[in-house]
Order: C-alpha cells, then sequence, then structure tokens
C-alpha cells in the first residue's frame, strides 16, 4: 500500500467512525487528560493497524476491533504527551433532529449511561458499547473471540446490571 | 419499549461530524518517537564502543601492568553486542485487529516479555558493566599496588558497588513496578474471562 493510500483509506476510515471511537473513549476514560490520551492512542493503533485492514473486513466491525482492543490493554500514562498533544482535537457527539428540550432530556440519558458503563469491569464495558450500538450476538462474538452463547449469557447479565446502575443514579 | 432499548435510542442517536486531525503532525509525532528511542540506544552503543575501545588502548600501552583492562574491554564489548541485537531484533507487532481475547493474550505474553528483560538488565549489562569497572580497578591495585593505598582501592570498589547496586535497585523496583501492575491487571482480565465470570 502507497503512503498515499495508506492515508487516503486512514481519513476515510476516521471520517466515518470518529463517532465510535469516541463513544469507546467515553466508556473507558475517566477524565478529560485520560480521554484526550486514549483518543489520541486509539487514532495512532488505527494508522498503524490499516497495512492489515482487509476489504472483507467490516469497517465498523475492523475499527471497534481496533479501538476496543486499544482501549482494554491501554496504560494510563504518568506524563501526557506534550508535542502531538494538539494534533488532535475531540469533537463534541451531538444528538440530531430534536427539539431543545429533547436534546436536553437525551444528553441527560447518554451522560448517565456513560457514567454507568464506567462503572462495569472494562471487558463487560466492551460488550455493552458494541450491543448498544446495534451489533448482533453473532458480530458481538467476532469482535471480542467467545461463543455466540457466551455473549449472550454475559449480556443478559449485563444489561441487568446497567439498568441497576442507571436506577440506582436517577434515585 | 424497555428500558434498555430506551437506551440503545439514545445511544444511537449520537453523532459528530468530521475529525478535524492534523495527520501530518501526528505521523511526525510517531517519527520523533521512533527515531527518538533508536538514536537514545544507538548513542548508549557508540559511547560503550569508544569506551571499550579506550580501554583497549590504555591495556595495549603496557600490557604487563595494565592487562586487567582488557576484562574491562571484553565485558563492555559484551553488553554492546547485548545492545546492538537487542536494536537489531525485529519486535513481533501485536495484533491490533485480532480479537478482543485474542489481543489479550497477546498483550500478557508482552508483558511478561517485558518483565523478563527488564529483571535480565542485571546479568546482561549491570554485572558486565560493573566488573568491567570493579576487575580491572582490584587487579591494577594488586599489579602495582604503588598507584595508590588500600583506603582508596576500597573507596573506588564500594564507588562502583554502590552505583551499580543502585541502578539496578532503581530499574528492578521502580521500573518494573509499573509493568507488574500493569500485567497483574491483565492477568485479572484474562482470569475473569476464562471463569466466565466478568463476561
Amino acid at each position: 500500500m502507497s503512503i498515499q493510500e495508506h492515508e487516503r483509506q486512514f481519513r476515510q476510515l476516521l471520517d466515518q467512525h470518529t463517532g465510535l471511537i469516541i463513544k469507546v473513549v467515553r466508556s473507558f476514560a475517566e477524565n478529560k487528560d485520560d480521554a484526550e490520551d486514549l483518543f489520541q492512542e486509539i487514532v495512532l493503533q488505527v494508522w498503524l493497524a490499516l497495512p492489515s485492514y482487509r476489504e472483507e473486513a467490516k469497517p465498523t466491525t475492523w475499527m471497534y476491533r481496533v479501538a476496543l482492543n486499544t482501549a482494554l490493554v491501554w496504560k494510563r500514562k504518568e506524563k501526557r504527551r506534550v508535542r502531538g498533544e494538539e494534533a488532535i482535537a475531540i469533537p463534541e457527539l451531538i444528538s440530531d433532529g430534536m427539539t431543545a428540550e429533547e436534546k436536553r432530556q437525551n444528553n441527560q440519558i447518554i451522560e448517565r449511561l456513560y457514567k454507568a458503563i464506567r462503572e462495569l469491569p472494562t471487558t463487560k464495558r466492551a460488550l455493552i458499547v458494541l450491543y448498544l450500538d446495534g451489533f448482533t450476538y453473532r458480530e458481538i462474538s467476532e469482535v471480542v473471540g467467545l461463543s455466540e452463547s457466551n455473549v449472550g449469557v454475559s449480556l443478559n447479565r449485563i444489561k441487568k446490571q446497567l439498568e441497576k446502575l442507571m436506577n440506582e443514579d436517577m434515585s | 419499549m424497555s428500558s434498555i432499548d430506551k437506551l440503545k435510542e439514545a445511544w444511537q442517536s449520537q453523532s459528530c461530524g468530521s475529525l478535524e486531525l492534523d495527520l501530518g503532525r501526528m505521523l511526525s509525532e510517531i517519527e520523533f518517537q521512533r527515531k527518538k528511542s533508536l538514536y537514545s540506544d544507538l548513542f548508549v552503543i557508540f559511547t560503550l564502543t569508544c569506551a571499550a575501545l579506550f580501554f583497549a588502548v590504555i591495556a595495549t600501552q603496557d600490557i604487563l601492568v595494565a592487562w586487567p583492562w582488557y576484562i574491562a574491554t571484553v565485558s563492555v564489548l559484551f553488553v554492546v553486542v547485548i545492545m546492538s541485537r537487542r536494536l537489531l531484533a525485529t519486535q513481533a507487532s501485536r495484533g491490533r485487529d485480532a480479537s478482543l481475547v485474542q489481543h489479550l493474550d497477546e498483550a500478557v505474553a508482552e508483558a511478561h516479555a517485558e518483565i523478563r528483560r527488564q529483571l535480565g538488565v542485571f546479568w546482561w549489562y549491570i554485572l558486565p558493566l560493573a566488573l568491567a569497572c570493579m576487575v580491572p580497578t582490584f587487579l591494577m591495585y594488586i599489579t602495582d599496588p604503588l598507584r595508590g593505598g588500600l583506603m582508596v582501592l576500597i573507596g573506588f570498589e564500594l564507588f562502583f558497588a554502590t552505583t551499580f547496586l543502585f541502578v539496578y535497585l532503581m530499574i528492578r523496583f521502580v521500573g518494573c513496578r509499573d509493568r507488574e501492575a500493569y500485567l497483574k491487571k491483565l492477568l485479572e482480565m484474562r482470569k475473569r474471562i476464562e471463569e466466565n465470570d466478568e463476561l
């Protein structure tokens, strides 16, 4: 793959999946500094993993694999990057096509949801993020490398746990 | 609609515009980090090679008296060879797009290898360099005691021993601590998956 082709594919993938990366970052990072660091790390890993990307793989599944793998084994850095710090600015996620009131309520739910997800153990976070994004059990099992039945059983437990956490937060 | 479906709907309603990414800057950062690591290793190898040559020259000038410096030369060259081999060895890259479980296994193996490398620092780097300093100093004193009193010898040896011990302890207990904590975290994750507890 030529460097121009590498760059073109990279930009295309990022343009289409920035939201996905932000969702993973917000589900794993506890604060703004960590979020920026993890975001940069995921973008870097996408760049490095791109030569091994095969067109037959679904881009969203591939991006989720790279992003979740990075988030799962990510080490918090004592000293954050200095040189590349301003290379990437994390954009805000917005909810389209809603009235101002609907947006406010929706944002509240999303904020609580992220908070609840971050209270789950890391591997559970990976499963629920994929589930919430509409992945089927089969697709989730491909990303995590567990059997479909195992994913199903685990997700049932996680959903209950998540609902409990959300209810606790509301009360 | 169940509450989890509502959450799903809210989650999927999130969207964002394109990412403002300074690709050139990011790539230069990657290149900078790679070069920094390479040049620092090359600098150490170059310095040690110069030191080995210097010891060899000293030893050659008065071989009957200064022969212990050959021991220093060999010890330092040993470290140079080990460092060069490590530098040339191509590191297998972790499967960034492998499945989560596979990726975790690879991360565990990598963390184990890193800790082993860190623990091997004593045998491969610290001990040869300590010998390079301490043995010739001692043998030079035996061969030619007039160069300094016993107290001077003990002073030098203690200085070398303390310095190298300090470096080793720093690497062992400060350098390894973070890695061991990280490995522990990974192993806990892996164990939970195995026991079908967490997932």
